[in-house]
């Protein structure tokens, strides 16, 4: 039964009292206009698992006596600090909006993911569609010779299509450098006779797709079709980094998250519209401040050498880069005076790119960075801003195969004060 | 279904509505009338307005919360940091932000959460009784009619309204999408052509042909009035092709990483006045396109990187466009 059954029981009771004229009257007016602006065309979203703690890169607080050894520095906007570990960073607070109000109740690692990712709490029940494939379900694939949503580093977790059909699926990549394994024809087998082989598989498939025509069985047929457009499609070439120049490799850095932005960003020239990255390593509760001092640099690099190499392209106009992590870190440290625990209510997230007004700050922590204090930014909140940026309906309702209804914006309020 | 009616005559009178009454009335006779030809059964998404007209915030929602809410979310006890005995209070929201957002109960945690199943875990109250019908429904049109407040102030904010951008405005200055370019669109779409349509009247469109080894040019003449962006970034573009593009009244944006336009074929553009973003990466463009750039008034970016436009043609580029 769905969440509104006791309603629906008193709304028809009401319907069958009043004129139909008055009820076609009341239903004009409630049509909410299901229009979409988007102010970005793609969506590189970088994922901080782990938790990554705010009060030591993007939301300092100095006179806090617990801020530990962390050194500031300047940014591009003016006032605004930011861990001296992100100078990259630092150069493209122009670009972005920092939100450092963000708040949930999930203080679990897995159940923060769940939530970041796909907007709703995690429930035994049914699993929830991540953004990217909400994305793929509105606006289907730009380009059809590859899928329009890719993951690439992130662990078996990711709730990805959920209960939405597998074409709406991300396409995993494990290590950017290596690409999409297993994605070209072997020598030893001629297109035709590859192109038999399918014929027949084909034939001898057809009496079954049609006599069960279920979402698992067109799963299986919607793979292979992929698979095969994909194995012959020129954007095979998207997938490989090493059609990159040193210098780009450089830029980015030698490492797998630097790399993991630059096949982003080729993913990006290629139309896939959704890309996530994960960047692990952030659960910092032992030796945080070492941790981060590993982290930060990686971090910077690639992601400053992504936004440059964007805006030279002229692409960050188009392409909304988003920095989400589960939660952040407490302002205390732990008894041993290195280690920081779970915090998740209150912490920050980027947005940068993609129509977003760069230099702005949004919210604010109180003095310890423990709680907010000022626009409290709701997970809900902050997906329904990536999704009004990419021109998704946000309260349009969809059904799940067991007929709940779900939207991708779980009742969050797009912070339409951020967009330009 | 009559002891539901009869319940709610008896509130709405209970609560000082006699005008309802007499309302009611003949409600009823068409309700049997209704009844008896078997369309009691009312379509499930039809969302009807009860007799009840204006909600006021003293009379039908302070009792409410009152009895259900205050002892959670009042004086002793502010559970989710969320306090629900005064009209600032209910503005501010709770740990979770704000529970009443815009006009829309379905997105307003303070009814969304009441309205819930009883079995559900996030239900509230979490304790006691549940809100009954009609107390949900004071809720919802509360909420849907602006969740005023004796003060006249709303509680839902003003971030519900969507902003209108440039390009919803553009969009209301043209017609609705005919038959015809319908079905242009379907055909371009079925061709590999990814067309997605913009703005608040969903009168304006992006279309990507950077995927397709042919286009059909004649629909997208047909469509063309419409295009505010072009995705062209591949060999299929050639001068024929942007001289399609080339007619479109509103174009804002226009890719053209490796194509093959040539420097001749590139003059057409001089007709797109309202371009403002413009990628020539990767092409065999050279300094012949400058006066042609230059002459565009609402261009602001120009990406060039691996053309044959040389450091002379860069710069009166520059001072071209920095002249504005």
């Amino acid at each position: 039964m769905t969440v509104f059954s006791r309603r629906q029981f008193i709304f028809s009771c009401a319907s069958a009292l009043c004129a139909s004229s008055l009820a076609r009257l009341h239903a004009s007016e409630s049509e909410v206009p299901d229009y979409r602006h988007p102010t970005a065309r793609n969506i590189i979203y970088i994922f901080l698992s782990g938790g990554m703690s705010h009060i030591d890169t993007f939301d300092l607080k100095p006179n806090w006596k617990d801020q530990g050894p962390v050194t500031s520095c300047a940014t591009d906007v003016d006032g605004l600090f930011v861990n001296a570990l992100l100078p990259g960073c630092a150069k493209n607070m122009k670009h972005t909006a920092l939100i450092r109000s963000l708040t949930s109740t999930q203080g679990a690692h897995e159940t923060g993911r769940y939530m970041m990712r796909t907007n709703y709490p995690q429930r035994g029940t049914i699993v929830h569609p991540s953004i990217g494939s909400w994305s793929v379900y509105y606006k289907g694939t730009e380009n059809n010779h590859i899928p329009g949503h890719v993951v690439i580093g992130a662990g078996s977790t990711h709730p990805g299509a959920g209960y939405m059909e597998t074409k709406c699926a991300p396409l995993p990549i494990g290590d950017p450098r290596k690409g999409l394994q297993n994605s070209r024809r072997s020598k030893t087998i001629s297109p035709e006779r590859f192109d038999k082989r399918f014929e027949l598989l084909q034939a001898v498939n057809a009496p079954f797709d049609a006599a069960y025509n279920v979402k698992e069985v067109r799963a299986y047929k919607d793979v292979y079709e992929e698979a095969l457009a994909l194995m012959r499609s020129q954007d095979l070439d998207a997938f490989d980094v090493n059609k990159e120049p040193s210098y780009m490799h450089q830029s980015y850095g030698d490492h797998t998250f630097g790399q993991s932005c630059l096949l982003a960003r080729r993913l990006v020239e290629h139309d896939v519209r959704f890309v996530e990255i994960e960047l692990g390593g952030w659960d910092t509760h032992l030796e945080n401040f070492e941790r981060l001092d590993e982290l930060l640099p990686i971090f910077d690099q690639g992601y400053s050498a992504l936004l440059s190499d964007l805006e030279q392209r002229g692409l960050l106009d188009e392409t909304l880069v988003v920095v989400g992590t589960e939660f952040g870190r407490t302002p205390a440290l732990t008894t041993d005076g290195n280690g920081r625990g779970h915090h998740p209510s209150a912490y920050s997230c980027l947005l940068a790119g993609g129509g977003i007004r760069g230099g702005t700050v949004y919210g604010a922590t109180d003095e310890r960075g423990a709680e907010v204090v000022d626009k409290p930014v709701r997970i809900q909140d902050f997906n329904a801003t990536i999704a009004h940026a990419i021109g998704l309906p946000i309260d349009q309702r969809m059904y799940a195969p067991d007929g709940r209804p779900f939207t991708v914006g779980n009742t969050g309020a797009p912070l339409y004060e951020l967009f330009r | 279904m009559w002891k539901m009616t009869e319940t709610y005559v008896t509130v709405c009178m209970r609560r000082g509505f006699a005008d309802v009454k007499k309302r009611f009335q003949w409600i009823l006779i068409i309700a049997a009338t209704v009844m008896c030809i078997g369309a009691g059964a009312a379509a499930e998404d039809e969302m009807v307005t009860p007799p009840v007209k204006i909600i006021n915030y003293r009379d039908h929602i302070e009792p409410i919360l009152k009895r259900s809410c205050y002892e959670c979310h009042g004086e002793n006890k502010q559970k989710g940091k969320l306090r629900l005995d005064s009209p600032a209070a209910i503005r501010s929201g709770g740990r979770d932000g704000a529970i009443i957002r815009g006009k829309d109960p379905l997105r307003s945690a303070l009814y969304q959460l009441c309205a819930l199943d009883p079995d559900n875990e996030d239900i509230m109250p979490s304790k006691g009784d549940s809100l009954t019908a009609e107390e949900l429904l004071f809720l919802k049109l509360w909420i849907e009619q602006g969740s005023l407040f004796p003060d006249g102030q709303s509680a839902g904010g003003v971030s519900e309204n969507v902003p209108l951008n440039e390009l919803d405005r553009l969009s209301l200055t043209l017609p609705a999408v005919s038959e015809a370019e319908e079905q242009a669109i379907e055909a371009l779409r079925a061709s590999g052509v990814s067309i997605e349509m913009l703005g608040k009247e969903q009168t304006l469109c992006a279309v990507n042909c950077s995927h397709v080894a042919t286009i059909n040019q004649e629909h997208l003449r047909c469509i063309v009035a419409r295009i505010v962006w072009a995705d062209c970034a591949a060999p299929v573009c050639d001068d024929a092709l942007l001289a399609c593009f080339a007619q479109a009244p509103h174009l804002r944006r226009l890719h053209l990483e490796k194509s093959v336009v040539t420097n001749e074929g590139f003059q057409q553009l001089s007709r797109c006045l309202e371009l403002e973003y413009l990628n020539i990466s990767e092409t065999q463009l050279g300094d012949a396109i400058v006066p042609t750039i230059a002459r565009l008034p609402a261009l602001q970016d120009v990406y060039y990187h691996d053309t044959q436009l040389t450091r002379m043609g860069v710069m009166e580029l520059r001072i071209a466009l920095h002249e504005r």
